[in-house]
């Protein structure tokens, strides 16, 4: 079922095109390979999909009846800083809708049960600060998760991590996937990780865009033209 | 000791400003936006002389140029490259005009000494009026919007995405800020802001694992160390700002050694 249908999407910036008549669909419960060089705009076509930039030309038509609620992974940075927050606290941020200052008993439970699908449970007492970059990008993901979205977006979500962490984050997520119909859409310079878990792609480039199956990709065009692939 | 009035006054808005600025501190450390607290204070010294030269309440020029000039710097948008170098622009701005102002309302320097340094033992019941209003409305609003800031200040990243009005959150985060620097700088003076407002967040940041005990701590650093400089200026009459300077730095230190 299609929850997205992007139509000839076109963003413009400073009288400089960065594509035009991008086409694509989100289905539910698929994953989308967002593919293209650094630069390219992929970050920009997401914040666009959020409604925080105009398009210049198309539109996105979603079929929820606006019900989607969209949550975000970012890219893990070692350099990232933290807060000397316990990870149960630092995945609590994303519960930011409410006057209420203190949790209720629900979204205790909520914050618990999600705690344990990112097998975190065991290091929930732990410092955000001092844990592992695969330990950081699944609280990165236990926060979205929190927020019982329809539609994840993960930006470069497995960069910089080891294969075991890398893995790791993208099995959690595929069981997710599998047991409540999450959408997602992955930002992903890895092929690996993109054969192994998307179903559609959309490769961006400043010519134009191609959107189809994760079969159809044409790796070894990737490997010599663009310069970021792995 | 208490049976003074301005014995009582100051310990009423000393008390309230602390707990204010601990509850705000941490929010404003989380977000770095530390730099920015210790401009708005010099922009409220310029807001400060001003009222001195219009002869009215050196709170209301503070507030004023403060609020208006943190709604102008989000407008500016501080999350460019060129904050820092726009940010000590604008404080380059704001302590010319304070001096001349202060000299145009031909004031004495006991004035200025009391915008720089804070003049505690100098307020009236009206001035604890106004700290009572404004510390109130400060800690109500940041109550209400207690999650949303909390996301905001904790883990920016993600909550740009999270949150849909993130731009009214900031400008009614940058207000609070500004109200706060105008309230505290009554007590500890435009120029040594950072000491009410970042050294007790600081130091909770090193000891307290949720939001809400960096906040209880940062409280109880900045109450505590106000009573103490209160009664120790008393009974030693050197200035109430250097007492709670040297107390929330001393504290500052020790959670430094502190092993992470």
């Amino acid at each position: 079922m299609m929850i997205l249908d992007g139509k000839d999407i076109g963003i413009k910036f400073d009288d400089r095109w960065l594509y035009q008549k991008v086409n694509f669909q989100l289905n539910q419960a698929h994953n989308l390979a967002l593919i293209g060089d650094n630069g390219v705009g992929k970050t920009t076509l997401i914040r666009a999909m959020l409604g925080k930039i105009p398009l210049t030309t198309g539109e996105f038509k979603w079929y929820d009846d606006g019900q989607h609620k969209i949550a975000y992974v970012p890219q893990y940075r070692p350099d990232m800083q933290a807060f000397p927050l316990r990870i149960r606290d630092f995945v609590g941020l994303t519960f930011d809708q409410g006057l209420r200052p203190w949790l209720s008993k629900e979204e205790k439970k909520r914050l618990q049960y999600i705690l344990a699908i990112t097998n975190l449970t065991s290091i929930a007492d732990q410092r955000i600060d001092r844990a592992s970059g695969g330990e950081r990008q699944r609280a990165y993901l236990a926060q979205a998760l929190v927020q019982n979205p329809n539609v994840l977006i993960l930006d470069e979500a497995t960069a910089n991590l080891d294969n075991v962490a890398k893995y790791g984050l993208m099995d959690v997520v595929s069981a997710y996937q599998k047991n409540y119909q999450l959408t997602t859409i992955m930002v992903s310079h890895d092929i690996d990780i993109m054969q192994r878990y998307a179903d559609e792609y959309l490769l961006l480039t400043r010519h134009g865009s191609e959107y189809g199956n994760i079969e159809q990709l044409d790796v070894a065009k990737l490997r010599e033209g663009g310069e970021n692939f792995v | 000791m208490f049976s003074f009035p301005f014995m009582q006054h100051a310990f009423v808005a000393g008390t309230l400003i602390a707990i204010m600025s601990g509850l705000i501190g941490p929010f404003i450390v989380a977000r770095r936006m530390s730099f920015l607290a210790h401009t708005l204070s010099e922009i409220g010294f310029a807001g400060a002389s001003f009222a001195l030269f219009m002869s009215w309440s050196p709170l209301v020029g503070m507030l004023l140029f403060s609020v208006v000039a943190s709604m102008s710097v989000g407008e500016l948008g501080m999350k460019e490259q060129r904050s820092e170098s726009l940010i000590s622009a604008v404080s380059a701005v704001a302590i010319g005009l304070g001096i001349a102002f202060l000299s145009l309302s031909n004031k004495n320097a006991t004035a200025a000494t009391g915008i720089l340094f804070g003049s505690i033992f100098s307020i009236n019941q009206t001035d604890v009026w106004e700290v009572v209003v404004l510390a109130t409305l400060v800690i109500l609003v940041t109550l209400m919007m207690f999650r949303p800031l909390r996301h905001f200040a904790f883990d920016y990243t993600t909550a740009s995405f999270s949150l849909k009005n993130i731009q009214l959150i900031e400008v009614l985060f940058l207000g609070l800020m500004a109200t706060t620097v105008a309230v505290s700088a009554q007590i500890v003076g435009s120029l040594l802001i950072f000491i009410l407002m970042i050294l007790p967040a600081s130091s909770a940041m090193r000891w307290g694992r949720t939001v809400w005990q960096i906040i209880g701590l940062a409280i109880m650093f900045s109450v505590l160390g106000v009573w103490l400089a209160l009664v120790l200026s008393y009974w030693l009459d050197l200035p109430v700002s250097f007492f709670i300077a040297i107390i929330e730095a001393g504290v500052y230190f020790i959670s430094l050694i502190k092993r992470k």
